[in-house]
């Protein structure tokens, strides 16, 4: 559709200077924390659940990989990994089902490989890092801090600053923050957060969203009852505050 | 590269694919198996004591690479991409259940050396049935579904027979540092591995309770 220039096409040597291409295939809410992460890798990404939208993106874009979550969207995987004329889009498909079987075969019909949610962030850096120099021997730069409103991610570090303070996040603190930020200016509902964070099957006590809500609020300085970055949003849940300007000022 | 419960819970679970398994308890031992033993599949715990099994990673026996799989505690990024870097092929985040270590091992042995290597779904752990694809185990005549964490759980308990593991070791290796410390989860998934056994806390066959310590696996002759 929109016209894109100097893209190259299947079996061309890419420059140096090409950002790597992703497609996503996943619903808004996990999307947008996986394309967040990929920033640190300077991905170009792009989103969609439609089958012939994904055709065309893979037809036009030739993405050098994609990510797909195999639980809602498996019949991408055979769009992805087989409907191409220009071979095969590497894959890394994401599952929230402890079963064998289906792993199995996803990596028979293409997945080259599977993350499991629970995730933590890393694994959306390395794994890909790793793909993409097995299929295209792309060595991917990784961006160890990115910026979003107002906070400052360091992957590598495992740090996030506020204004220039360090918080002490554990990674699945760090992973809610994320998809809080992600999604900054929508509310996300509790089940919303533990299905994508922590996926159905994971026993898991009913309050754990919240009681990490409640720890990473402690963390940031910030106040329920007039919150900075994470708003309670009474029957729909937890909301964090698009911060424009905070971004770059020090103070 | 690991260690003891963890490597034996490996070696028990690659016996899901015929497995031959040595153990190298350091990185010394583990280039010398490498070079006189040659074997066609490399596992490396990055987070063991003795810590230099980055440098196991990449290395050529007779001008061959051995594919690699390494195991890394969650979140580490830094040790990720520097076991990728240097040519790993996979990482299992620990915690992890028998199936993800039997998926991704079987997913590289194709990539590797093509399709003819053997899955053996079902295999016998110390008078015990388990199936790994179906989460089915066979004890006598019955037949109790698993969860995940539960056969999991069974793996561990039954790779170190006679050993006692304690509550924490349990959860570090199955649920990982993230939980909540003083959770009874342990206990809950013992007393229904118990019940699906069909086993007894007061006579148990299979899995023991030691007092003020934990939890150990009752060889059975």
């Amino acid at each position: 559709m929109a016209a894109l220039s100097g893209r190259t096409r299947g079996g061309a040597k890419s420059p140096e200077t090409e950002a790597p291409r992703a497609l996503i295939v996943m619903n808004e809410t996990l999307g947008n924390l996986v394309s967040l992460t990929l920033q640190h890798g300077s991905y170009e990404t792009r989103r969609t659940t439609n089958p012939q939208e994904c055709r065309d993106i893979l037809g036009d874009w030739s993405p050098h990989i994609a990510f797909l979550d195999l639980d809602l969207y498996e019949q991408f995987i055979d769009i992805v990994g087989r409907g191409l004329t220009h071979g095969h889009t590497p894959i890394i498909a994401f599952t929230r089902r402890r079963d064998t079987k289906l792993k199995l075969s996803a990596y028979e019909r293409g997945a080259d490989d599977i993350v499991e949610m629970p995730f933590t962030l890393d694994e959306i850096v390395a794994r890909p890092f790793a793909l993409m120099r097995r299929a295209h021997s792309i060595s991917v730069t990784i961006v160890p801090k990115i910026k979003l409103d107002g906070l400052e991610v360091d992957l590598i570090e495992q740090r996030v600053t506020v204004g220039g303070r360090e918080l002490n996040l554990t990674p699945i603190q760090q992973t809610l923050l994320y998809l809080l930020a992600a999604n900054a200016g929508k509310a996300l509902s509790r089940d919303d957060l533990l299905a994508t964070i922590w996926g159905g099957e994971f026993e898991i006590e009913s309050n754990v969203v919240d009681r990490h809500i409640r720890e990473l609020r402690v963390k940031l300085g910030d106040e329920w009852r007039a919150p900075r970055y994470i708003e309670t949003v009474p029957g729909a849940g937890y909301l964090f505050k698009s911060q424009p300007g905070l971004s770059t000022a020090a103070d | 590269m690991v260690d003891q419960p963890l490597a034996n819970l490996v070696a028990l679970t690659l016996n899901h694919g015929k497995y031959v398994t040595r153990i190298a308890k350091d990185a010394k031992t583990g280039r010398t198996e490498l070079a006189s033993w040659r074997p066609h599949l490399l596992l490396v715990d990055l987070d063991a004591e003795d810590s230099d099994g980055l440098a196991l990673i990449g290395q050529r026996v007779e001008n061959r690479r051995v594919p690699t799989i390494v195991f890394s505690v969650r979140g580490d990024l830094k040790t990720k991409l520097a076991a990728f870097d240097r040519g790993a092929d996979d990482i299992i985040t620990v915690p992890f259940v028998p199936e993800e270590l039997v998926a991704r091992t079987l997913a590289l042995m194709r990539r590797s050396y093509g399709d003819g290597i053997a899955f053996i779904p079902v295999i016998n752990v110390a008078g015990l049935q388990v199936d790994l694809l179906n989460q089915q185990v066979k004890v006598g005549k019955l037949r109790p579904e698993l969860t995940s964490m539960e056969q999991a759980l069974l793996y561990l308990l039954a790779s170190n027979p006679g050993q006692t593991l304690g509550r924490e070791e349990i959860l570090d290796a199955l649920w990982g540092s993230d939980y909540v410390a003083g959770s009874n989860v342990v206990d809950r998934h013992v007393r229904n591995l118990r019940l699906k056994l069909g086993d007894h806390w007061r006579n148990p066959r299979f899995i023991g309770t030691v007092p003020g310590k934990g939890y150990r696996f009752l060889a059975t002759p």
